[in-house]
């Protein structure tokens, strides 16, 4: 070897240091910046330093898998209990709630037993019937705005993730091009892997990587998003023949239902969400208002008015239990007309009978035609169903927030900078780098002494 | 395991952000006196407490029907006090008309005497108490007893619903504290009186004293019946107080805190926020920092 590979050698020395250097001070100043994945500076042997100065990402495949599902799950969770917690407003103890409606609603029957000849009281009675029917159709409003807001959360996810669809198939071709003609394509790669992140966090998918630095985004692992030569297959919303939300997917103008694909993320959840508990709760509070009627009006149709004539109701009668308690209303038999509502049994007896009254009164307590439970029990287990169900996605939320901290620590772990770390590794090339000076002039000195032989 | 800055410092924001979200949340029990705010945060309390709500607004109805109900029978016993001193003076009045030393005139007085006492009956028997006449069964806007003394009120007995399927009667009938048709009924009995006052007659009078007994026995009936009638009213109003009271107590174990605990909740929160807060301040400076 001669002296000149030394210097050769030296000046390598030089190059690979500062290349290192480099290195890390992209990570250093990306430190806080989301989604990177920090480099690192391989040394080999001779040729120094694989690419050309930017280092290698470290990445751990298996944890970018997890914590796309973890994205999935905790997207799924969140959504669903912002629908849900609809519910615990609703079911919530407090003036205008159902339950208070209802207890003062019976209450102001227990009091016409006491004075049915009294207008005061019957206006009372009325009056609290109609803020009952206020109450149920208020409870029933407020979950149809919340599953109106899914709605509205769901198209907004949907626009979300087709911006981020179309940049992962144009930064796919971009990684591919790059890679190809040698150049580094890092910082691509961790763009697209954040927007994947990103994507998962709306619907589940899962990454098929293609080995060219392309990679192919599927939808629930069967229905192609992104190919690998960038063709993106985008999500729209229809409202299907049953009235229920759809998701499809467009490619090429062909459209393909993938709802039951969509069974996680953000937009999973609020789709469960809708069709799930919330409908469940208006069922039940459909039922909920449909016997409450019923019942009421079995007994008050039975009852005497202050005319003497029967055959009235206190509610107005409805024909499906679907819609009942929008449509729960004071019966036009009754309505403006205290005088119609029904307290006695005989009308030779009026207008004191109270018995038509005592009636009515007990029905508060009186098994509803269905499920064997009291118009008060109904109410309370719905109360039970809206906490549970609230409960039960909260804790869903915490459990999955949790468990994508866990992954995104591992990730963290893996692929995070640690400033302490780099700084380090300044030191180690900065002394690599004066050593490599060294070896230069100590070349250098070897060669001018081979000059000054005399 | 290595730790990157990130998560160095996301693991920080995490813990001061579950302290002080468990700190507001204690802060709130504490301050609101609730457990149960709202279904979710105990949804088998809630549910509970929902259907103990109910009972206790029915309780409270049942107890003020049984308290209405008691004010209608005391006004009725109170009523039948006055009818008994009423007819005790009838019968002094009728004792002494029957007495053949009495005069015309002397009979003449007895009779304008016990012509008040019968108007006195009259109106004792449209008792009112508020805008009820408390004899007069269902048909009680209107006064039951005509001056002729005619029963023209309603012959059943009203009842009271202090608890749901609860039922107790609470009235007692005109008719029967006055009796119905001539010649037993009070009524015509004080004519028989008057007419043998008025007209001199000391034996048509000696013939109404068994009637007035008859009159008196009836009104000492009718309180007992009266009395009987409150003692189960103010029974089920028992059970409706007790209903009421279960409810409440119950609500309140169920959905409010224990003041004790929740003190110590709050405090133990804000230590847990403070040592969050001060963790945060306590990440070392890197290399970097030092120069």
């Amino acid at each position: 070897m001669s002296i000149n590979g030394i210097l050769n050698t030296g000046v390598k020395g030089m190059v690979t240091t500062s290349l290192a250097t480099n290195v890390t001070a992209g990570n250093i100043s990306n430190a806080a910046t989301v989604g990177y994945t920090r480099r690192s500076a391989n040394f080999s042997p001779d040729n120094a330093l694989t690419s050309n100065g930017v280092g290698g990402r470290v990445v751990e495949p298996f944890i970018q898998k997890r914590l796309l599902n973890a994205e999935s799950s905790a997207g799924e969770a969140k959504a669903q209990n912002a629908a849900v917690s609809v519910l615990d407003e609703v079911f919530s103890e407090g003036n205008g709630s159902i339950g208070d409606a209802m207890d003062k609603f019976q209450a102001s029957i227990q009091n016409l037993t006491t004075s049915p000849e009294d207008t005061a009281t019957r206006q009372a009675v009325l009056a609290n019937a109609s803020n009952l029917s206020t109450a149920f159709q208020n409870a029933n409003a407020q979950i149809n705005q919340a599953r109106q807001d899914s709605n509205l959360r769901i198209e907004q996810g949907v626009n979300a993730v087709n911006t981020r669809l179309d940049q992962i198939g144009k930064i796919g071709v971009q990684i591919q091009q790059a890679e190809l003609s040698g150049v580094e394509a890092g910082d691509l790669r961790d763009q697209r892997d954040q927007l994947v992140k990103e994507v998962s966090s709306y619907v589940p998918v899962t990454v098929l990587d293609q080995g060219n630095g392309s990679i192919s985004l599927m939808l629930g692992g069967s229905h192609q998003l992104v190919s690998p030569d960038g063709q993106v297959g985008k999500l729209s919303t229809k409202v299907g023949e049953d009235g229920t939300m759809r998701i499809q997917k467009q490619v090429a103008g062909a459209l393909t239902d993938v709802t039951a694909q969509v069974n996680g993320g953000s937009i999973g959840g609020d789709m469960k969400a809708r069709t799930g508990p919330l409908a469940d709760a208006q069922k039940k509070l459909d039922q909920l208002a449909f016997d409450t009627a019923a019942a009421y009006n079995n007994v008050h149709r039975a009852n005497v008015a202050m005319d003497g004539n029967d055959g009235r109701n206190l509610f107005e009668e409805q024909a499906t239990v679907a819609g009942a308690a929008t449509s729960f209303a004071v019966s036009a038999d009754v309505l403006g007309h205290p005088e119609n509502i029904a307290a006695a049994t005989d009308n030779t007896s009026l207008p004191s009978d109270n018995r038509g009254a005592m009636a009515l009164a007990n029905v508060a307590s009186a098994p509803l035609a269905f499920g064997g439970m009291t118009v008060s029990e109904a109410l309370a287990s719905l109360v039970g169903f809206a906490g549970t169900t609230v409960q039960a996605a909260n804790q869903q939320e915490t459990f999955t927030a949790g468990a994508l901290e866990q992954v995104q620590a591992l990730q963290d772990s893996a692929s995070g900078v640690n400033t302490d770390e780099e700084m380090v590794n300044l030191m180690k090339y900065q002394r690599a780098y004066q050593a490599s000076l060294k070896v230069i002039s100590v070349a250098d000195q070897m060669l001018s002494d081979l000059m000054n032989i005399r | 395991m290595r730790v990157s800055d990130n998560a160095k410092f996301a693991s920080v924001t995490k813990n001061v952000q579950k302290a002080q979200s468990d700190f507001v949340s204690a802060q709130q029990k504490a301050g609101s006196g609730l457990r149960v705010a709202k279904p979710s945060d105990d949804p088998v309390a809630a549910a509970q407490a929902r259907r103990e709500a109910s009972r206790k607004a029915l309780g409270a109805a049942g107890i003020s029907a049984a308290d209405a109900a008691t004010d209608q029978l005391s006004g009725a016993d109170q009523a039948l006090d006055d009818v008994y001193s009423g007819l005790d003076r009838a019968r002094e009045l009728a004792l002494q008309g029957a007495s053949d030393t009495m005069s015309k005139e002397n009979r003449s007085d007895l009779a304008q005497e016990m012509r008040k006492i019968r108007d006195q009956m009259v109106s004792l028997g449209n008792s009112k108490v508020g805008d009820k006449y408390v004899f007069a069964g269902y048909r009680d806007q209107t006064a039951p007893f005509e001056q002729s003394g005619t029963f023209v009120g309603d012959g059943n007995i009203k009842e009271v619903q202090p608890v749901p399927g609860m039922r107790v009667a609470a009235s007692i009938s005109g008719a029967s504290v006055f009796g119905s048709g001539a010649p037993n009924d009070t009524f015509s009995t004080l004519d028989s009186l008057i007419a043998g006052l008025e007209s001199n007659d000391p034996e048509a009078i000696r013939g109404q004293l068994d009637h007035l007994q008859a009159s008196q026995d009836r009104v000492v009936k009718s309180r007992s019946v009266v009395g009987s009638l409150m003692d189960s009213v103010e029974l089920g109003r028992n059970v409706a107080d007790q209903q009421q009271a279960r409810a409440t107590s119950q609500i309140a174990s169920l959905t409010e805190v224990d003041a004790v605990q929740s003190a110590l909740n709050l405090m133990q929160a804000k230590s847990a926020l403070e040592a969050a807060i001060t963790v945060a301040g306590q990440i070392p400076q890197g290399l970097a920092q030092r120069g």
